[in-house]
């Protein structure tokens, strides 16, 4: 006997006639939200409940027999009336709906068709998901041509509306290091007009991770790691040529800034000087970047206190190599953290947005170096000058505050 | 002995390899195991819904939603050239260079198109010229005539009068050319010299972004200036665009992310937390199987909804989950340890003893002792099988071209990374210290782990599905758990391994579930 008609021997299905008529109850349901919908947006909430009990009640009638066809197309209907039902604004509800009223559409058609059709159909569909997949999969940079061409033309509404990009390439091309973000805050008490600054760093374990499996911190070092992603380096830009110069003055070469910290540039064995210049990606610096310090902003206000500004920082933090850490290297040392400084930000009251507020700061971008003492010799408790404490102009304490 | 020769069609083979009737208990034991992962998952949302979801979050609503709506996507055509397909250089990235480049552009879109093609018209030029590097040239020495106006008429006339010319050199692409041509381009250049901005630091911008952008993408941004519409609100609905995607709208091929999210709707913070309370109460639903047709379709929309609002919270475990509830979604993942299933049998044996007089009947006795298998259990069970073949291929195939992969220091960039696994711990960095005090007990370590994680992701993929698969399956859930031990991502690990579930055969699952207890 064949399994299937054992579970229709023992549980006989519903009758059509009962799952039609719920189906019918779903499609009245956003029938009536799409109705309303020409009446007055001021319902929105009610075609909301409406639609989506129309599509509830229209989906539990296919789930009662999924082989009728009939159903399928009575979902369809409801998905269908549910995206005039849904109120203009839940854009992306009614592309849901939309999907929802193709697949059932798609289900119809295989329904009525044969086994063999049908499971020949869901083969070459399954063969045409892979083919996705493995567009995905080849297509961070060098992306083939092939990839471009199939991926962005068949593939890739799919594969976004699926959550489906990834490419799986964990860990490679090599382990990377992880990233921190220091964000130093200035605040202003309404009241009395004082200013302050603090710290907010993020990951840190002691605070943030809330849940045992540490979720929480793995989720905000995912936030910082957002941050680190670079473009290349302009070298022949003009740009390129003003960024070095307001370096080098930082630095202390000639015509030096007289209201600026003197941060030297970090010598070469200890950072490659290819490396200190890390310019964010447009999408990044564009729009994470000042969104990021939007948050800051809004999330850190305390009482009376106001935060005005926010000094971010990116952190790599390399890891020891073993040779260091065998001689007993603290793998937390400050001088294993790599500063970058991202701007500072405040709200622009012109354009009322978080923005840079000086996007030709000379140390935009740049490595702010934590560098060992000189004469400290052995990595065991190796004492370092901290620029970017310097460059803030507000301490960190790392002894204290360990990220 | 002699193995049975296969008698069956390709396209047979064909239909058993996809559709094969499979019990769906692993699909069952698989959907209570994602189901725990995800309730524990979406539960510590709680922590942070405003801060990952909420309006203000660390990605703001503004930011995602202009992504969404507006993001262009450039289509490449079949052709070796196309035009449409230039990475654009319309404005530059720096925000002080792109400010002036804008305005610029807003000012010259307040001419008329006749006037503009005027004012353009020595770019244009310049840009014609097939000299190498003339453009370049030409724009340079535009660049290095001065604003004075006086200063400014004796540098043009030089073009024209060579006999004048005292200072400056004059690009040879100038020198070239007929004195008629020589008296238009004077003309030209004095009409864009004006038309650029007074601010000299603005007007150095605006001629270092016009230099060094490339001859297509010069091209480009001519055609883009003379096309600017003439309506006022159009002309300032497009330049915002460009100012905020270096693109252009029409240029696109498609406009924004096909993606949703209740999130993008609700953000009301007493309303959001409502909506997750119910989402969390669906979830457990999937969980333990009641209704799964519908709470399996709902929990993927709901998982979905968290990870296309805010993608940057997210890892690969996201994705593995993802994953996993799509296949739980296609498949038949209630049809066995789940409420559904129990709530199926109750039924089933009530209505037997009514048609049989209080007894059981065979079929009856046979759907109560197993879930009956399903070739739609089995084509789900098959896609999960296929998938995690293709992610073990890509990032083992991705980690050849990494030097530390073939030099072993992948090794320790993972195992001691302080923000992932438990280097934290006193004793973990006691117990590693140990372990590197001798290198060759580490190196040769550090290979055996390194080549074993390529070995893994290379040839599981093929061996597989060969007789070696329980090897193989234990070698994955071994490889998995040292990930979570060593490199702090124990759900990603716990993921991966729900995924390596759909290599067991789901007798196998109950057999070792359920041994003592009577189904």
């Amino acid at each position: 006997m064949n399994e299937h008609s054992l579970e229709e021997q023992v549980l006989p299905p519903p009758e059509p006639l009962a799952v039609y008529r719920i189906a019918i109850i779903g499609i009245v349901l956003a029938g009536i939200a799409a109705v309303l919908n020409p009446i007055s947006d001021s319902l929105s909430t009610i075609r909301l409940l409406l639609v989506a009990a129309g599509c509830l009640t229209a989906g539990s009638a296919i789930s009662m027999r999924p082989m009728l066809p009939l159903a399928w197309l009575m979902g369809a209907v409801t998905f269908a009336l549910a995206w005039p039902g849904l109120p203009a604004h839940w854009d992306s509800a009614r592309l849901v709906v939309a999907v929802g009223s193709g697949v059932c559409l798609g289900a119809v058609l295989l329904s009525a068709l044969p086994r063999s059709w049908r499971c020949s159909i869901l083969s070459v569909m399954a063969m045409w998901h892979f083919g996705g997949i493995f567009c995905a999969t080849t297509w961070p940079d060098p992306t083939p041509w092939t990839t471009r061409q199939i991926g962005t033309n068949m593939y890739l509404p799919y594969l976004m509306f699926m959550y489906l990009r990834n490419a799986y390439h964990f860990y490679s091309p090599n382990p990377g290091p992880a990233s921190h973000l220091f964000a130093l805050v200035k605040s202003v008490n309404t009241k009395t007009g004082e200013t302050r600054h603090h710290w907010m760093t993020l990951p840190k374990r002691s605070t943030q991770m809330k849940d045992p499996l540490g979720l929480t911190y793995f989720r905000r070092l995912s936030i910082t790691e957002q941050a680190s992603q670079t473009a290349p380096a302009p070298i022949l830009s003009f740009e390129a040529n003003d960024i070095t110069r307001r370096r080098q003055r930082v630095a202390g070469g000639i015509g030096g800034y007289s209201n600026y910290p003197k941060i030297p540039i970090a010598p070469d064995e200890f950072e490659a000087q290819s490396g200190q210049y890390r310019m964010p990606q447009p999408t990044i610096s564009r729009y994470l970047l000042p969104s990021y310090a939007n948050f800051i902003l809004k999330s850190e206000a305390e009482g009376d206190w106001k935060p005005v500004s926010v000094k971010l920082y990116r952190l790599e933090h390399r890891v020891m190599p073993t040779f260091y850490f065998v001689k007993g290297g603290d793998m937390n040392n400050p001088t294993t953290f790599r500063p970058y400084y991202l701007g500072e930000f405040a709200e622009n009251p012109a354009t009322d947005k978080v923005e840079l507020v000086d996007p030709q700061d000379p140390m935009l971008y740049w490595y702010v170096p934590i560098l060992p003492k000189p004469g400290t010799t052995g990595p065991e408790h190796v004492e370092y000058l901290d620029y970017m404490s310097e460059h803030a102009g507000f301490k960190y304490d790392w002894e204290k505050h360990k990220p | 002995m002699t193995d049975a020769i296969d008698t069956r069609s390709f396209g047979r083979r064909w239909l058993d390899f996809w559709f094969s009737a499979a019990d769906p208990s692993t699909l069952g034991f698989m959907r209570i195991v994602t189901g725990v992962l995800v309730v524990y998952i979406h539960l510590t949302y709680s922590f942070d819904l405003q801060s990952f979801f909420g309006k203000d979050g660390w990605y703001g609503l503004k930011e995602v939603n202009a992504e969404r709506t507006s993001y262009p996507f450039t289509m490449e055509n079949l052709d070796w050239e196309d035009k449409n397909f230039i990475i654009p250089g319309y404005i530059p990235e720096q925000a002080h260079r792109r400010k002036a480049v804008v305005e610029w552009y807003r000012k010259l879109g307040e001419m008329t198109p006749a006037e503009r093609k005027t004012a353009l018209a020595y770019v244009q030029r310049v840009q014609d010229n097939k000299g190498l590097n003339a453009a370049r040239e030409g724009l340079q020495f535009a660049e290095r005539i001065p604003q004075n106006e006086l200063v400014r008429k004796h540098r043009l006339d030089m073009i024209v009068k060579p006999e004048q010319r005292v200072v400056d050199v004059v690009p040879g692409t100038i020198e070239v050319l007929s004195e008629k041509d020589r008296i238009a381009m004077r003309g030209e250049l004095d009409e864009f010299l004006k038309c650029l901005p007074a601010d000299p630091d603005h007007r150095t911008y605006v001629m270092n972004h016009l230099t060094e952008i490339n001859g297509p993408q010069r091209q480009l941004l001519l055609e883009f200036l003379y096309d600017m519409p003439e309506d006022a609100a159009a002309r300032a609905e497009q330049l915002e665009y460009l100012a905020y995607w270096n693109n252009e709208k029409r240029k696109a091929g498609h406009l924004g992310f096909p993606i949703f999210s209740i999130w993008f709707h609700v953000t009301d913070p007493t309303e959001m937390a409502i909506a997750h309370g119910v989402i969390l109460v669906i979830m457990v639903m999937f969980t333990i199987g009641l209704f799964t047709r519908v709470t399996s379709v709902l929990t993927w929309l709901a998982a979905v909804s968290y990870i296309h609002r805010t993608t940057q919270v997210l890892f690969g475990m996201d994705t593995m989950m993802n994953l996993l509830l799509i296949s739980l979604m296609i498949g038949p993942s209630g049809a066995a340890m789940s409420v559904d299933r129990w709530r199926a049998r109750r039924k089933a044996e009530r209505l037997s003893r009514l048609r049989n007089n209080g007894e059981l009947d065979a079929a009856t006795q046979r759907f109560l002792a197993m879930p009956p298998k399903t070739a739609s259990a089995g084509f789900v069970l098959r896609l999960v099988q296929i998938q995690f073949c293709f992610i073990y291929m890509s990032a083992g195939l991705s980690k050849l071209k990494g030097y530390s992969w073939w030099n072993h220091d992948a090794f320790w960039d993972t195992v001691a990374n302080p923000e992932f696994t438990m280097m934290h711990f006193p004793f973990y960095e006691k117990m590693m210290r140990e372990f590197v005090r001798y290198r060759p007990v580490y190196e040769i370590s550090a290979a055996i782990v390194v080549k074993f994680t390529l070995f893994m992701e290379l040839a599981l993929p093929f061996l597989v599905w060969t007789k070696l698969r329980p090897y193989m399956v234990i070698g994955g859930v071994l490889f998995h758990f040292g990930i979570g031990m060593f490199m702090g991502l124990n759900l990603f690990g716990l993921l991966m391994m729900t995924l390596l579930l759909a290599y067991i055969p789901g007798e196998v699952i109950r057999k070792q579930l359920f041994t003592d207890v009577k189904s």
